[in-house]
């Protein structure tokens, strides 16, 4: 006898729950679904076929349509005009109407004409089959002798055949004549099968081309990547399962068409290039529907994960050690099952692609999978993007290290080139994408909107599938959601506040967030910027490009690294202040690292530049050279201005060595330009020369000692005593012919820039002219007449020019140059500087107690 | 089996017993109330918190004697709530009485305590010297008509009825019953017969694991699990009580959190009915004995308390962990 009774629902549910019989009907019923939701992608995808075999047949029908019509309506015209001239002319029975039974000889006729065709397809299908699907796997041989626009016109010969043995049978058969409408029915067929064989045959000769029988491929790769994604609903495990079988099934085919082609005897891109087209297709499919996929989600492959002994929960536990027994593995999934397929494939068509003609189509595909890149990291996919990035630049980096493969002509070399600098070039611009997109998923990012879309992501079951959220955070939201169900169940009420979802989404992104952040720059230094400092390929070119491009790509980090501070302040504002997470994690960022990058960059490019050839410009190449220069010149400049002496001091040289070479190659560039220009453009590198020998002098007065010392120690080798009056001379006339040229160049301009640039930094320091000011100066004037007279106005202009300063200051003061003729604005800037060097001694003398009056 | 003995000299008007169960049909009968069972034994040491063990500690709550004649009934009140000689403590005794009714009244429905009013020996007339509260066994008391009555083994001897079991007629005018309001005490009975039976079905998934593992079922203790997470939640949720942790299954933090303030809750309101029937029953006891006494306890949390950390838990005025310390 009990007293309690058993007979809660509740407890009748758990009851039922320990008996076998429970999981056997479990299992029964996960079985069915899955078999009927296997049917229903089949139909799906049958429904597509039918769809594409409605648009083929509508083409077909549309031609053929065409044709009868036209027939139609010759043989109409036919008709009238035998019927008009029949009363005039008898000829024979040409005009007039014959016997219906004549019509059997021409069913006849037609029947053996249709098995004609039918016999016709099937042979030049067996030709094609035993010589390009000689050797292929069954699945591909399937997907050829399936081919719809094939299908359709066998089935349409088939049919004619069968209607004309039963116009031929019927008489005797069934003893009856057959109606006009069904020889007229035989009649259209045969016409079709006529006209399609026209139409079709020389279609059926570009499947000698394996690849044209993937068309169909990423469709049904896209179909089944929806099929396991939620829509209104959450798919069940069952038609998760069943959708991965079908896009495995895809994949399979691609992995084999990859083997075909890598097999082929004659190289050719065009194959390789369409699967590798449609693969990154099917990736992209995948990738804008993996945030509505479950996380857990069948669609994933399954890998098994071991528990932690000593972590493990306590009933687990104890029924282990109940039984002696070890505990199974959890099925955990594998998030890249998809991607890492279509990776491996996409690595062995690269190399197919490598041909020399055909570069452009590697490149091609290179750019795809840069998109892709971008739109992966823009959705907070970033393993999926890493991946990609490490298949392609694995690819790029061996084709920049490939040598040449013998062809023979002098054109295909130059190509094959071109091809690896386009190759250098890709190396670097798949890591500025990759960090672009992963910016622009932070963009604009604004605490209350963030909020808002954590609050309609856990609101439902569904609604985790709508965030569009990383992975981490995908997850964090279904069991959030699904809690949040668990409660409403239970309590018939919401527990969960907003503020801790808040707390929890914004701890999840920001982790992701400043994770992804520093291992993109770790990896940007480890397999970038590291192996290029230390490569010592001689192929300058080459280095010249990657560094070129990494430079623009260390800019980029360091200006958006501004964006991503403020979706870390954003992500902070949803911070739960009383919880003092100690899991909370740091929002610091590598900030100084992109400065210490690019200072590693212009030492390299330094480096390389000087070994660029500086011939003519070829406007059908990169000028890697001119560009080189400007960029070293432009960091000198702001390494000298900002006090980095020791990047300064090792640009300096090469900055000037590279102007001498400037100045070398625009005469030959301007040999064909007037004189005025000639001398207007082609004395820019001199002027570029003694604004930053000017510069490195003021900046040593500033901030002594600078690399003045050293800059000096230079221009005394270079002005040795032969050619120093010459080399003077010309410096000062280069100077004179500025300053009487009424033109606006860009360097002009660009001088105009770094001049503010130096007012700025001055202004900053306190360093500001009092000339015509009232009241007591912010600062005291500086003891040195350079900086007092190159101290910027307030309104941050600077009136004398740097180059007028090293003529005054060093070409002048030189022993060897007394009588050197200097232009009247320098003349004007030395007395400006004895003007003011006077000036402080009369103060000094002034000011100092101790002096006698006499002396004063 | 115990029989209890007043203190030296004085005389005992108790009439129901206390024993071990030995007869089979009593045994059961006593069985539906018991504790042996793993859940039933969880949520019974978890009910022994509904006034903490830090009363009467420094710092900590306190309970004490209030009223006219505090002093003269405070010894009384802790000797009839111990049901011992010595006590360290008003409050210890408060604790005792109050965490074992709350235990006794959830897992086995209304308790009956029989006021054992103590007379000198030698005194026939005059009010008792000291009282007692004893407990009736649960499951042992039954009613004739309006005659309660206490089914004892039959070795004590006495009339039989009709299901042939012993008992002892007990005197309706010294028996106090604590019970939980009707709609409480259905939660109750469901939650506790919900965990009785899930204690019996207690590692029935062991065979279902070692069949699986030779391949013979499709039984995955993962979903296992889960199906028994939503029952547990489903069962406890009159009370809050969150089975220790045990299972885990879509159970938010701030879920978690609010299921303790819920069983805290609960607790308090437990509290709050035993500790109004027990003054109400000092109150009768002292109208015999002539003291005018009553017992407060301060310090402790109370159902505003709960709402206001229910708030604050909504509003995110406190963390979670602060919130969890102050439902422990």
């Amino acid at each position: 006898m009990r007293f309690w009774k058993r007979s809660d629902a509740q407890a009748r549910t758990l009851a039922r729950a320990s008996r076998v019989q429970h999981w056997r009907q479990l299992d029964r019923r996960r079985r069915r679904r899955l078999w009927l939701s296997r049917a229903w992608v089949a139909a799906r995808d049958r429904t597509a076929q039918l769809r594409q075999d409605g648009r083929i047949l509508a083409g077909l029908v549309g031609g053929v349509l065409g044709a009868i019509l036209g027939t139609a309506a010759l043989v109409t015209a036919l008709e009238a005009l035998a019927t008009t001239v029949s009363h005039v002319l008898r000829w024979g029975t040409l005009f007039t109407p014959i016997d219906p039974g004549s019509y059997g000889a021409f069913v006849g006729v037609a029947v053996g004409a249709e098995a004609a065709f039918l016999a016709l397809f099937f042979t030049t299908v067996g030709v094609i089959a035993s010589t390009a699907y000689a050797r292929v796997p069954g699945e591909i041989r399937s997907l050829f002798v399936r081919e719809r626009t094939s299908l359709i016109y066998v089935w349409n010969v088939a049919v004619a055949l069968l209607v004309g043995l039963a116009l031929l049978t019927m008489p005797l058969v069934a003893h009856r004549s057959p109606h006009g409408i069904t020889v007229l029915l035989f009649a259209v067929l045969t016409a079709f099968s006529v006209l399609s064989l026209v139409l079709l045959g020389t279609r059926l000769f570009n499947f000698f081309d394996l690849s044209t029988l993937s068309l169909p491929l990423r469709h049904r790769f896209a179909r089944a990547a929806t099929s396991a994604s939620a829509g209104r609903s959450v798919p069940g495990e069952a038609q998760q399962q069943a959708a991965h079988d079908r896009a495995a099934a895809v994949l399979r085919i691609y992995g084999q068409l990859t083997d075909l082609i890598e097999k082929r005897d004659v190289s050719e891109a065009r194959a390789p290039q369409r699967i590798a087209l449609e693969l990154l297709d099917c990736w992209y499919a995948a990738s804008a529907l993996k945030p509505t996929i479950p996380a857990k989600s069948k669609w994933f492959s399954l890998a098994p994960s071991h528990p932690n002994w000593l972590t493990m929960d306590h009933t687990q536990l104890s029924t282990a050690l109940a039984t002696r027994t070890s505990v199974q593995p959890t099925m955990t999934p594998d998030p890249l099952w998809a991607e890492n397929t279509i990776a491996r494939y996409l690595e062995r068509l690269l190399l197919a692609l490598s041909t020399h003609d055909d570069w452009e189509r590697a490149i091609r595909v290179v750019d795809g999978a840069t998109e892709l890149i971008f739109y992966l990291a823009a959705r907070l996919q970033v393993d999926e993007a890493r991946l990609l990035r490490r298949t392609v630049t694995s690819y790029l980096h061996g084709v920049a290290a490939m040598s040449e493969p013998s062809s023979g002509d002098e054109s295909s070399g130059a190509r094959w080139e071109m091809f690896r600098l386009a190759a250098a070039d890709r190396e670097v611009l798949i890591y500025t994408r990759f960090w672009l997109g992963l910016i622009s998923a932070f963009e604009h990012a604004d605490a209350q909107r963030l909020a808002s879309s954590f609050d309609a992501a856990v609101a439902t079951v569904q609604g985790p599938y709508k965030a569009g959220a990383p992975r981490k955070l995908l997850e964090l939201f279904e069991t959030i959601a699904h809690g949040i169900e668990f409660e409403r169940t239970t309590e018939h009420q919401r527990v969960t506040p907003t503020w801790w979802v808040h707390h929890m989404a914004a701890r999840t992104l920001l982790q992701n967030l400043v994770t992804t952040i520093r291992a993109f720059l770790d990896e940007v230094r480890a397999e970038l910027i590291e192996p290029l400092i230390a490569d010592t390929n001689t192929d300058a070119a080459l280095v010249t490009i990657r560094i070129l491009d990494s430079l623009e790509l260390v800019h980029k980090l360091t200006a958006h690294l501004g964006t991503v501070h403020q979706a870390v302040a954003a992500l902070g504002a949803l911070r739960h202040e009383p919880t003092n997470d100690e899991r909370w994690p740091d929002g610091s960022l590598p900030d100084d690292a992109p400065p210490l990058l690019a200072e590693q960059l212009y030492l390299k490019l330094g480096q390389v530049a000087l070994q660029l050839g500086h011939d003519s410009h070829d406007s059908t190449r990169p000028d890697l050279f001119g560009q080189s220069y400007r960029q070293l010149f432009d960091a000198t400049f702001r390494a000298i201005l900002n006090g980095r002496t020791d990047l300064a001091r090792q640009l300096f040289p090469i900055a000037i060595a590279m102007a001498d070479r400037a100045r070398v190659r625009l005469s030959s560039d301007l040999a064909a330009e007037r004189v005025r220009e000639q001398i207007i453009f082609g004395s820019e590198p001199l002027l570029d020369m003694m604004e930053l020998s000017g510069l490195a002098l003021l900046m040593s007065e500033i901030d002594a000692p600078g690399i003045w010392p050293d800059v000096h120690v230079l221009w005394d080798g270079i002005i040795s005593n032969g050619t120093a009056p010459a080399l003077a001379a010309h410096l000062s006339a280069v100077l004179s012919a500025h300053e009487n040229l009424f033109a606006i160049t860009p360097d002009s301009v660009g001088r105009t820039e770094r001049k503010i640039a130096l007012a700025r930094l001055m202004s900053e320091r306190g360093i500001v002219s009092r000339a015509g000011m009232w009241g007591e100066p912010p600062a005291p004037e500086p003891e040195s007449p350079i900086v007092g007279v190159f101290a910027p106005w307030d309104h941050g202009i600077i009136q004398p020019d740097l180059a007028d300063l090293f003529v005054v200051r060093y070409l002048k003061q030189r022993p060897d140059m007394a009588d050197l003729k200097i232009p009247r604005r320098a003349e004007m800037l030395q007395e400006s500087l004895d003007h003011y060097q006077h000036r402080m001694e009369q103060t000094e003398q002034a000011g100092d107690p101790n002096k006698t009056g006499e002396e004063a | 089996m115990r029989r209890p003995r007043p203190a030296d000299g004085l005389r005992s008007t108790r009439r129901s017993r206390t024993f071990y169960p030995v007869d089979p049909a009593l045994q059961e009968r006593m069985q539906a109330t018991s504790f042996e069972a793993y859940y039933i034994f969880l949520l019974h040491q978890d009910l022994d918190f509904v006034i903490p063990y830090t009363i009467g500690r420094r710092g900590g709550p306190q309970a004490r004697v209030t009223g006219p004649d505090a002093d003269r009934a405070a010894p009384l009140i802790e000797r009839a709530l111990s049901g011992r000689d010595w006590t360290p403590s008003i409050a210890d005794s408060v604790r005792q009485f109050v965490s074992s009714t709350a235990q006794q009244l959830v897992i086995g429905g209304p308790v009956t305590y029989e006021i054992d009013y103590l007379y000198p020996l030698a005194a026939t007339s005059g009010p008792p010297g000291e009282f007692r509260l004893e407990l009736v066994l649960p499951g042992t008391l039954s009613y004739h008509g309006r005659q309660p009555i206490q089914y004892i083994p039959a070795a004590f001897g006495g009339p039989r009825d009709k299901t042939g079991l012993t008992y002892v007629d007990l005197d309706p005018a010294t028996l106090v019953t604590f019970r939980l309001n009707p709609a409480d005490e259905a939660a109750a009975r469901r939650m506790v017969n919900f965990l009785r039976a899930a204690s019996s079905l207690q590692g029935a998934e062991l065979p279902l694991m070692e069949q699986s593992t030779r391949g013979g079922t499709p039984y995955s203790f993962t979903e296992h699990q889960r199906e028994r997470a939503e029952l547990f939640a489903k069962a406890t949720e009159p009370v809050g009580w969150n089975v220790r942790g045990l299972f885990q299954d879509n159970l938010l933090a701030p879920y978690d959190v609010w299921r303790q303030l819920r069983f805290l809750e609960f607790k308090i309101r437990l509290r709050n009915l035993i500790m109004d029937r027990l003054n109400t029953t000092l109150s009768e006891v002292g109208s015999q004995m002539g003291f005018q006494a009553a017992i407060e306890l301060s310090g402790l949390p109370t159902l505003q308390d709960v709402d206001d950390a229910k708030s604050d838990l909504r509003s995110g005025r406190r963390s979670l962990n602060d919130l969890a310390t102050f439902a422990i």
